[in-house]
């Protein structure tokens, strides 16, 4: 007759190990057992039992090259080494990052370029009945105080400008009457002033 | 998380300076390792101390490994790489290509054809192995012999295991954890492991 084993005196976190062994635990469970796997001796006895069991299982050759101190001497060799860091390994999902990004890149893009830049330029398109209403306030005529203001303004530039042409006229290049160019400049403004 | 996933946390706990993580993954391997090496080294010391110093290269060489193939995958070549070395070393002709290629690191069906590279000693602490498990695996109890086989030799899922036995989920774990602490005490004498000395 088959007799039950008794294995009332195991721990929980044993169960738990045999579930690590099989996958069979989340991967938020599985790194506090690895935590606490690498500091319980007791523990880690059981990670190596169940380890032999499955090589016994799968191949009786196997299992019998278990050798209990090799473990314990290539602790102690590791041990003597320095410890080894390396930069955080690269996650499993980088090429899928690499190739996703610049498509959601383009497609961002392209979506502000639809939803925002389009319906835009089309708003601001002028219609001709808005460009008359934008255009109209400019093209009021001026008052007659600012028309006279204006005109004074134009004649004492007017004024600067000759005597300053005047100056430098020596200094203008060729051109079909160079000589003219300012007496005819100010002979118009003159009139306009008027 | 898969077996694959566990050992690759163990691995970047080692890369993060946790040396007891890499303890873990001797523990986990170093038995296929020295099967390995038993192809190529007859002698058993010598495999021994070519494995130590594959495992110790691993180490070193562990800051590159960012988990594009297997842990045990990448081990394997080391292994091997390390036994043509000691070969060279030693005056003794190294395999011009590894007689047993990647493919076969991943599996343990070399058993039958091996075992004229087996001396005396080994094969008959094989022996010994074989009828330990054959010993515990008649002991047990129906439904956690079923439940063990279909995991550890059939590779069914926990999932798969309860919808085969008609039972629910906890009740697989609970069955097939129960059959490896079984099997576990059966296998202590034969491998010379007390309770309280380390597997």
């Amino acid at each position: 007759m088959n007799k039950v084993p008794v294995v009332a005196a195991a721990r929980p976190e044993c169960e738990r190990l045999s579930r690590l062994m099989d996958g069979e635990l989340s991967p938020d469970e599985a790194n506090r057992l690895l935590e606490s796997l690498c500091v319980d001796t007791e523990l880690r006895s059981h990670w190596a039992a169940y380890h032999v069991v499955g090589d016994a299982l799968r191949s009786h050759e196997v299992a019998a090259e278990h050798s209990a101190a090799f473990c314990s001497r290539v602790a102690e060799a590791i041990s003597r080494e320095p410890t080894v860091l390396a930069p955080r390994a690269a996650t499993r999902g980088l090429p899928l990052r690499r190739y996703l990004a610049p498509g959601l890149a383009v497609a961002a893009s392209v979506a502000v370029i639809s939803f925002v830049a389009v319906p835009l330029l089309r708003t601001t398109a002028p219609t001709p009945s808005v460009q008359q209403a934008t255009i109209q306030p400019s093209i009021a005529p001026p008052t007659a105080e600012e028309g006279a203001r204006r005109a004074a303004a134009t004649v004492a530039n007017a004024r600067a400008m000759q005597a300053y042409l005047a100056a430098h006229r020596e200094l203008t290049t060729g051109a079909a009457l160079p000589r003219a160019t300012p007496y005819l400049r100010t002979t118009t403004e003159q009139a306009e002033a008027r | 998380m898969s077996e694959r996933d566990v050992d690759q946390q163990l691995v970047q706990r080692v890369q993060r300076g946790e040396k007891a993580a890499f303890d873990l993954l001797v523990i986990k391997y170093q038995r296929k390792i020295f099967r390995l090496l038993s192809r190529l080294i007859r002698d058993q010391a010598e495999v021994e101390d070519v494995a130590q110093e594959a495992f110790i290269k691993a180490y070193r060489a562990l800051p590159n490994f960012r988990g594009d193939s297997a842990f045990y995958t990448w081990l394997y070549r080391i292994a091997i790489n390390t036994a043509k070395n000691w070969l060279v070393s030693q005056g003794r002709r190294a395999p011009t290509s590894t007689e047993a290629d990647i493919e076969e690191a991943e599996t343990f069906d070399d058993g039958e054809q091996l075992r004229d590279l087996n001396t005396p000693d080994a094969m008959l602490l094989t022996k010994q192995v074989a009828n330990a498990v054959n010993r515990a695996i008649e002991q047990l109890p129906e439904d956690l012999k079923t439940a063990i086989v279909l995991r550890e030799l059939e590779g069914l899922s926990y999932e798969e295991i309860a919808e085969t036995m008609n039972c629910p989920i906890g009740t697989v774990r609970s069955r097939i954890f129960r059959a490896r602490e079984a099997i576990a005490e059966e296998l202590r004498p034969v491998l010379n492991t007390t309770k309280d000395q380390r597997w």
